[in-house]
């Protein structure tokens, strides 16, 4: 009798196996299972690292989240496109001119470009509404703040179906490079902020299938009519996110993704070794920096703030703290290699000199500096690029107190709130770059920097209409800042992603809110 | 019961009130953190004001309630959805994922302490015992990772992420979510086979029991009909501290398998401080643990017979 017992034990764990066996017997990688699988190739399975959450949208003028740039990318153009570099590339304007005294530009747009919610042809309307609703305070962009200043909405005029004409209110050469920014997407005439929310109106090369911000995945099909020859080369799109690093390791190392947008440096290494995955770099795509009052003591002293400069070794940040991706920084935002540097190398750690600067400015071993620099780990390696800086410090007879902040109210409470703070920035075009934090008026002005000699170097450089020129006015900018200038800027962070090796065409961009879809496919 | 209902409505209450008072002295601004940081100040003026933010936190809580009390929950501040629709689906994601784990729950806790409580001290009990050591000692994400390694990567049975659609069909959905579904068995069955097993041990070297051995009745029927429903009541409350733990628990595993629910909705949220969000998902919470309490209480007087007699 005491079989019995025996069989209902047994019958009980035959469920369980039998439903364990029911469900491995579909198998998810079965290419019959997954949704489309057409004749040129299969559906892109492409991974973002930050979720947007509620806030995910298909409007442009609102770009939170690098998940919000994903959708963006795949279904709208803007009229031009910017290399790593910062050059200028054609996209929807075929060819652009200012007038002669720089306070206009004139655009040409392509012609047979059509949108895919209705077909209809690309114009000047389009254009012209697109931008007129970025600069209007009620649509509530992030562009206003960037476009305000150059451009009111009555400045912008069709001349004829397919020129559209920007009035400037000051000259300004750089003027094309502000309309190739995240939100600058040209949207249909006449689109509502509700609509562009909930299911876009672009003519890029993929069109939503029901969106909902909310979703898992995010599902795109190739738009039939897209103006470029051969593009996009995958029939279809699904944009998912995953915030783990553990979790998207497991994902591409099963192939249940294949391309990961950004990767850590631990995840990178490890993919390194393997033959089913590859591991791409771009060029400087963020910079981290330690920010400095120039106008608060000990700060206010040039020669403290060099002596903070000098001890930096930027090799051993870039190895130990980011894991050899990255690049040194030369203490201001322009990178090293790029064509408006002052110089092609950066600042080099000079123990000696900084003992001397310091002895100058009042500071011995009887009285040390002592400066409390506030962090939180706000980017990958932040925190042991700063713990790595009170060390080399220390070799100066520095003292710097690392006072670490939950990265969580970081922004709120700390950051331009303290003397000595960190944070970082994505690496802009010079004009840019040297000016969102750091000209006197900028409200993100982290070091306190306000020289009128500074600001007049960019003003006379977006004036000047001849590139060479230009390049020298910027240039010397960035010099004022590294030499005299309140951010210690230790690294730039290339940007890392991961792709399965039975994909191809796919390229990352230092600019992280720039995501080509066009060329990549994937087989089998 | 009338008053278990009221007492459990006042616990709401004041949990709705707590999370008002928490998510208001919590540092940061919700402008900022769904304008950005590159907003500009006039930007978040505007924020603020569509959402009537400056008013007193009495104010809005005031205005809040009178919402709820007509089923109102009110819009996510963040994307202006109503909160039932933010909620809604990933409540029934985050249901499925707890039901899928109790299902799988009840049998492999009965199987190890039935074995283990037969088998006293002989090596099965060993095994059994040996094995619920080392799951009390995993933590969550541990476990997910190692079940990840085993069943995602090294057998590919199942996929490392729990990717769910609306439209997914039910064994697509169940395949989906079965790794994320016995990470949070392994932590909840543990305790149950510990307290069930013991209980069993117990009641087993009990003089009812022994009195059953001598009338002959077969040792099965002394286990089935006797002994467990008598050791149920304990390891019925550890279910339902076991419920609140789910609550709790799909936080993480909910992150480290990507899955679509509550949890992942609760870190979001109180990341962007959307209040109206926060509140029907503490709610929804408190709730839950309530109810699983009441029915334990119910489950426990009708299964165990020295109760259900009215002693």
């Amino acid at each position: 009798m005491r079989r019995r017992s025996w069989l209902v034990i047994g019958v009980i764990a035959a469920l369980v196996v039998g439903g364990v066996v029911l469900v491995v017997r579909a198998p998810w990688s079965d290419p019959d299972a997954t949704t489309a699988s057409s004749d040129d190739g299969r559906c892109v399975r492409y991974a973002g690292f930050e979720s947007s959450g509620e806030q995910n949208s298909l409007d442009p003028a609102v770009a939170f989240t690098t998940q919000n740039t994903l959708g963006l990318n795949a279904v709208y153009n803007r009229l031009l496109d910017r290399t790593d570099d910062h050059e200028l590339l054609p996209e929807l304007a075929e060819s652009w001119e200012p007038s002669d005294d720089l306070t206009s530009w004139t655009f040409h747009l392509k012609e047979g470009v059509t949108f895919w919610t209705d077909g209809h042809e690309l114009t000047s309307a389009d254009v012209v509404y697109t931008f007129q609703r970025l600069l209007d305070p009620e649509t509530g962009s992030d562009a206003l703040s960037v476009l305000g200043p150059l451009v009111e909405a009555d400045g912008i005029v069709a001349d004829d179906d397919h020129t559209v004409t920007f009035n400037l209110k000051k000259p300004n050469a750089e003027f094309p490079s502000f309309l190739a920014t995240k939100n600058t997407y040209v949207v249909a005439d006449g689109a509502t902020t509700d609509e562009l929310r909930s299911s876009g109106a672009g003519t890029g090369p993929f069109k939503p299938v029901g969106f909902r911000p909310d979703a898992t995945t995010q599902r795109f099909d190739r738009h039939a009519d897209y103006w470029e020859d051969g593009a996009p080369k995958a029939p279809c799109l699904e944009l998912v996110v995953i915030e783990d690093s553990n979790a998207a390791l497991a994902a591409i190392q099963s192939g249940q993704v294949d391309v990961l947008q950004s990767v850590d440096a631990v995840t990178a290494e490890t993919l390194q070794a393997r033959d089913d995955v590859e591991v791409l770099t771009t060029g400087p795509s963020t910079f981290l920096t330690f920010n400095m009052w120039v106008d608060t003591e000990p700060f206010d002293d040039v020669r403290v703030r060099q002596a903070l400069k000098l001890v930096v070794d930027r090799t051993q940040i870039i190895d130990v703290a980011l894991s050899g991706f990255g690049s040194a920084g030369d203490d201001n935002p322009i990178p090293p290699g790029h064509p408006y540097a002052w110089r092609s190398d950066a600042q080099a750690q000079d123990v000696e000199e900084a003992r001397s600067l310091l002895a100058a400015a009042g500071y011995d071993e009887q009285n040390p500096l002592e400066v409390d620099l506030y962090s939180a780990d706000v980017l990958p390696g932040m925190t042991s690029a700063v713990q790595l800086y009170a060390q080399m410090a220390a070799e100066a007879g520095i003292q710097v107190n690392v006072i670490t902040t939950p990265a969580s109210e970081y922004w709120d409470n700390v950051w331009m709130k303290q003397p000595f703070q960190v944070s970082f920035w994505t690496v802009r075009p010079p004009s840019e770059g040297l000016a969102v934090s750091f000209r006197s008026e900028a409200e993100s002005n982290e070091t306190h920097w306000r020289r009128e000699a500074y600001d007049a170097l960019l003003d006379e450089a977006a004036a000047t209409a001849d590139p060479d020129d230009r390049a020298e006015l910027y240039s010397r900018a960035a010099r004022m800042l590294s030499e005299e200038g309140g951010a210690i800027i230790p690294a730039f962070v290339d940007g890392v992603a991961a792709v399965r090796a039975e994909c191809e065409g796919y390229e990352p961009r230092a600019e992280i809110t720039r995501t080509d879809f066009r060329t990549v496919a994937c087989d089998g | 019961m009338v008053k278990r209902v009221l007492v459990s409505l006042a616990t709401l209450l004041a949990v709705s009130v707590v999370i008002f008072i928490v998510a208001d002295v919590l540092p940061g601004d919700v402008a900022t953190r769904v304008l950005g940081r590159e907003s500009t100040a006039e930007q978040r003026e505007v924020f603020r004001e569509r959402l009537n933010l400056d008013a007193p936190a009495a104010e809005r809580y005031v205005d809040w309630l009178g919402g709820v009390v007509r089923g109102d929950f009110g819009e996510s501040v963040v994307s202006g959805r109503p909160v039932t629709e933010v909620v809604g689906e990933k409540a029934l994601n985050t249901l499925f994922l707890g039901v899928y784990a109790l299902i799988l729950y009840i049998p492999v806790v009965l199987f190890f302490s039935i074995v283990g409580a037969m088998n006293k001290g002989r090596w099965p009990d060993t095994v059994t015992s040996g094995l619920t050591l080392v799951g009390l000692s995993l933590p969550e994400f541990v476990l997910a990772n190692m079940l990840v390694l085993a069943f995602a990567l090294w057998q590919p049975w199942f996929p490392p992420l729990a990717f769910v659609d609306p439209g997914m069909g039910f064994t697509d959905r169940i395949h989906a979510t079965t790794l994320p579904a016995l990470t949070l068995t392994v932590p909840m069955a543990v305790y149950a086979i510990r307290m069930l097993r013991g209980q069993l041990v117990e009641i087993l070297d009990s003089e009812y029991v022994r009195m059953c051995t001598l009338r002959g009745i077969p040792r099965h029927r002394i286990l089935i009909s006797h002994a467990l429903p008598n050791g149920l009541g304990p390891a019925l409350k550890v279910t339902a501290l076991n419920l609140a733990y789910l609550i709790s628990g799909v936080v993480v595993v909910e992150e480290v398998f990507s899955y679509d629910g509550l949890g992942a909705l609760l870190v979001a949220t109180i990341s962007t401080r959307d209040i109206p969000v926060l509140e029907a998902l503490v709610l929804l919470g408190a709730a839950t643990y309530i109810i699983a309490n009441l029915l334990s209480d119910i489950a426990t007087t009708l299964l165990v017979p020295r109760l259900r007699t009215g002693r």
